[in-house]
């Protein structure tokens, strides 16, 4: 009697365990998407220039046509209705990550297509592309420039978004220095003349 | 022999337990990724440059500015009170201290807003709360609030008073020859330069 007992004891106690792993395994689901990239990685890939394309490099990827590069608009489907780059691929930013977008972007990066993500605002794709590079998907740059910068050769949006700085010393001079207010007023117009002088001191986005 | 099957259940259920918990809290404070995607889709990470300048005058004790620009840029030219953490040390563990303080409102600027948002995510991908993005950056800070057109007359009431707000905050942070306040005005600036060499001493171990 005793020794059955003992024998109960432990067959219940295995069925239990068994029990408690089974039903672990049944409940975890494995999510869509993970992080493949540690925090630290994803930001080193930041500064790497490899992974950027500046409007010129994109403007001359549009020109060769080259099939193994794919544009991807991650703008509203309303401006890309309005009007896009040829063959580029819309995945709106906050569709990104959806089980049709993922499929889409998987069978890309398995065909070895380079993918360059682009939106309103160089802000707009780097935040996909952050995204991306994180989960998984390290064939992919970003325009570090607008949308409206690839169709047209005005430098005005470029210095709108871009990370040069655009502060004019000469006018904090004359603001801080003991000079009548008149001059400063003078300053708007003068500051005009600095800006593309200004360029060249502030390239180095980082180390 | 019963004790042992006893020690040998429970030492199972133990490990059991212990693996079904572990992939949680290795990932702490971590956000999932789609979490982080719906984050980035919202703009209310955004503050003006008129909001924050305002929070600046006001000497708001639980704004904190952080310039995620390099050091030699941070020190041309840096919006008063601001702390410099470039974004390559944004992960040092100095960094870290200051990104889990609650009671901080913590603010990242560049000259635009691609590297600060690049900051913010990194940051918002940990879970730190209270984080936010300048919009513009330091370039749209500098041209709306240090460099001020006069409106015409004839223009609305508001931007009349927006004029004279950023005026106003202008000769706060950088002094009015005219009025005589330049005392005053040289403290303000000499404070943010203080606060700087602090904190650059403080991140220059994690960074370049």
């Amino acid at each position: 009697m005793n020794e059955l007992n003992k024998t109960l004891r432990l067959t219940i106690a295995v069925v239990a365990i068994a029990l408690v792993f089974v039903i672990g395994l049944l409940t975890f689901q494995k999510p869509e998407v993970e992080y493949k990239l540690t925090p630290d990685v994803a930001l080193s890939h930041l500064t790497d220039v490899n992974l950027m394309v500046n409007v010129e490099q994109a403007q001359e990827i549009i020109r060769q046509n080259d099939a193994n590069m794919i544009f991807i608009d991650v703008r509203n489907p309303i401006s890309f209705g309005r009007d896009h780059i040829e063959k580029a691929i819309n995945i709106p930013l906050r569709e990104l990550l959806d089980k049709s977008s993922l499929k889409l972007l998987r069978s890309l990066n398995e065909k070895g297509k380079t993918m360059v993500i682009y939106g309103e605002t160089p802000q707009q794709a780097s935040g996909a592309w952050m995204m991306l590079q994180q989960t998984g998907f390290q064939n992919t740059k970003m325009l570090n420039g607008s949308y409206t910068e690839l169709g047209s050769k005005s430098d005005k949006t470029a210095a709108m978004f871009s990370e040069t700085p655009m502060i004019d010393m000469e006018a904090l001079k004359t603001l801080t220095s003991a000079a009548p207010v008149t001059e400063v007023q003078n300053t708007p117009s003068a500051k005009k003349t600095v800006i593309p002088a200004k360029v060249e001191t502030s390239k180095g986005g980082g180390c | 022999m019963n004790k042992n099957y006893i020690f040998l259940t429970i030492l199972a259920v133990v490990i059991g337990l212990g693996i079904l918990i572990m992939p949680e809290t290795k990932h702490d404070n971590q956000i999932k990724p789609v979490d982080l995607l719906i984050a980035i889709d919202d703009p209310s990470r955004f503050l003006s440059t008129d909001v924050i300048t305002d929070r600046l005058v006001k000497k708001d004790p639980t704004l904190l500015l952080i310039d995620v620009r390099t050091a030699s840029q941070f020190n041309s030219f840096s919006i008063p009170g601001a702390i410099n953490i470039p974004l390559d040390s944004i992960l040092a563990r100095s960094t870290a201290e200051i990104m889990g303080n609650k009671d901080l409102d913590k603010v990242f600027y560049s000259n635009a807003d691609v590297t600060s948002d690049q900051a913010w995510i990194i940051n918002k991908r940990l879970g730190y709360k209270a984080i936010y993005v300048l919009q513009g950056g330091v370039n749209k800070w500098f041209n709306t609030i240090v460099i001020n057109e006069i409106p015409a007359d004839t223009e609305p009431v508001e931007i009349i008073e927006l004029y004279q707000f950023r005026k106003g905050a202008c000769q706060y942070f950088f002094g009015n020859n005219e009025t005589g306040s330049v005392k005053e005005s040289n403290a303000a600036p000499k404070k943010a330069v203080v606060i700087t060499k602090k904190a650059t001493g403080a991140s220059a171990g994690g960074g370049c």
